[in-house]
């Protein structure tokens, strides 16, 4: 039991993994010995050993050795001693030499597939290059055909902007016209009754028949209510229309006049029911007259007249 | 490392997992002892699949691992090796000189054995996915989870000298510590992995 301790203090490393060769060979003395704690120490960790080979991942073999192999190696086929103090690897089994060619078989298929994965992968990368190239291109297009619809709609909004350009142009034409004719006549109008502070301006072009109103500071008209514009060139006024004014008291009213302008005409406004009365049965509120002519106003004493002023 | 074959000896006490099937390793090793080649083949089917993996990890390479293995068989039948059941199984003991085997392939592999210490083995390809395995396998999650609650440096002595098969100076040198200090460590961790083990319903 000569260095007991020691070699029970080694005695755990016994089997787990190789000792050194002057260990070895003393512990394996030494358990020749008949050490009872010794051989206990090593049952018990060799125990711990046989579990500790469960910590390694498995590789599960190809194929079993057979009965040729064997015969192989009592025939001595298969060098499987050590020569030169240099262990050569067995040649495989016949089992394992199909084992081989199944390996080949197995690696081409492998290698093949390989090749075709490789192909596989790049034709998807070019589809997949292809398809964000589309997806950009789409992308693009369906920009564009936005543009191309904003534009549209830009076009027609500004056409339809201009019409009505070209519409409110070609009215102040007809307006500048009327109010420069060389027969046009002027007639101011003034407030009558509660509305004192109200004014007008009548433009007559005899010629056309046509009359332009300029209305400021009439309120605006009760619900339910019109203005009502007439022109008296007789016995009989004459509604030249209904009108109504913003919220500033002003308003432009355009008219074909039914009676002649060439004359004395007196104009007027009364307050009607909405859309006009055949005649005037509502309070004036607005009168005057050119050429000293009034007819059915002239009482009121609010008639006005005065020669045409420039607009 | 001279191995005994004690065939036959009623020295082997294993008692767990495929070690409890019928005809047991005992009796399949007193077969081999008789020269019944099924024998032979019944071990290889048993207990083949750890030294593989085990010498797989360590060459890199499977067919070359298999071809050792098988070579470790024919030996065995042969009579060449011997299998010591005081160092453990069946499985354990064919686990040890697989991997020694391995390694002594690795060291005549390398042109400058310096250049390959032996450190390096334990950062070769496995084959299999560690992680799938240890799910499907409770005994190697046991295990795992045994290693895991060892301190790092008990962790790393065992590691060091049952799976990559360093000796004592071997590990001593790798982790910068003295010999005696390396089997201190080795013997704290085996008593530990004693206690978790035997916890978690593994009679060892």
């Amino acid at each position: 039991m000569n260095g007991h301790r020691e070699l029970l203090e080694l005695a755990p490393s016994y089997p787990l993994g190789p000792l050194d060769p002057n260990d070895c060979d003393r512990i394996d003395a030494h358990l020749e010995s008949g050490c009872e704690e010794c051989e206990a120490v090593i049952r018990e960790t060799g125990a711990v050993a046989d579990e500790l080979v469960y910590g390694v991942t498995t590789v599960e073999p190809s194929a079993a050795p057979g009965p040729g192999w064997l015969d192989l190696v009592e025939e001595g086929s298969l060098d499987l001693v050590e020569e030169n103090g240099e262990s050569r690897v067995a040649p495989p089994p016949r089992e394992a030499r199909r084992s081989q060619w199944r390996t080949t078989a197995l690696a081409a298929s492998v290698v093949l597939a390989l090749l075709l994965g490789i192909r596989v992968f790049h034709v998807s990368r070019s589809l997949e290059t292809e398809r964000a190239a589309r997806v950009r291109v789409e992308g693009k297009l369906a920009a564009m055909v936005s543009a191309r619809e904003q534009a549209i709609m830009l076009l027609k909004v500004e056409g339809e902007r201009r019409e009505r350009l070209d519409r409110e142009l070609s009215d102040l034409r007809t307006l500048i016209s009327r109010l420069t004719g060389e027969q046009t006549r002027s007639v101011t109008l003034a407030g009558v009754g509660p509305l004192p502070t109200a004014s007008a301006r009548a433009y007559l072009d005899p010629q056309s028949r046509r009359l332009v109103l300029f209305v400021y500071d009439l309120p605006p008209v009760p619900v339910g209510k019109s203005y009502q514009l007439w022109v008296t060139a007789g016995d009989q006024p004459a509604s030249a229309g209904v009108f109504k004014v913003d919220r500033t008291g002003r308003t432009r009213h355009d008219a074909l006049a039914g009676p002649s302008l060439a004359g004395d005409v007196t104009v007027a406004v009364t307050i009607e029911p909405e859309g006009g009365s055949p005649q005037p049965r509502g309070p004036t509120v607005l009168a005057g007259a050119s050429g000293g002519a009034t007819t059915g106003w002239e009482d009121s004493g609010l008639v006005d007249s005065s020669p045409r002023d420039a607009p | 490392m001279g191995y005994v074959f004690m065939s036959g000896t009623g020295l082997v006490s294993c008692g767990s997992g495929t070690r409890l099937e019928s005809p047991s390793d005992a009796e399949l090793l007193r077969s081999l002892g008789a020269r019944e080649p099924a024998a032979l083949e019944r071990l290889y089917d048993r207990h083949a699949r750890y030294a593989l993996g085990i010498a797989s990890r360590i060459l890199g390479d499977r067919e070359e691992a298999e071809a050792l293995v098988q070579d470790v068989f024919g030996r065995l039948w042969k009579g060449q090796v011997r299998y010591d059941p005081r160092r453990g199984c069946f499985t354990t003991w064919l686990f040890a000189v697989s991997r020694d085997g391995a390694l002594d392939r690795l060291r005549q592999r390398a042109r400058r054995p310096e250049d390959h210490p032996i450190g390096a083995v334990y950062h070769l390809p496995v084959f299999a996915d560690p992680d799938v395995a240890a799910a499907v396998d409770p005994r190697r999650r046991a295990v795992d989870t045994a290693l895991a609650q060892l301190p790092d440096p008990e962790r790393r002595a065992i590691q060091l000298s049952f799976y990559q098969g360093m000796t004592h100076s071997e590990i001593a040198r790798t982790m910068g510590e003295p010999r005696g200090t390396v089997k201190r460590r080795i013997a704290r961790a085996v008593a530990e992995l004693r206690t978790t083990l035997a916890s978690s319903g593994v009679t060892v």
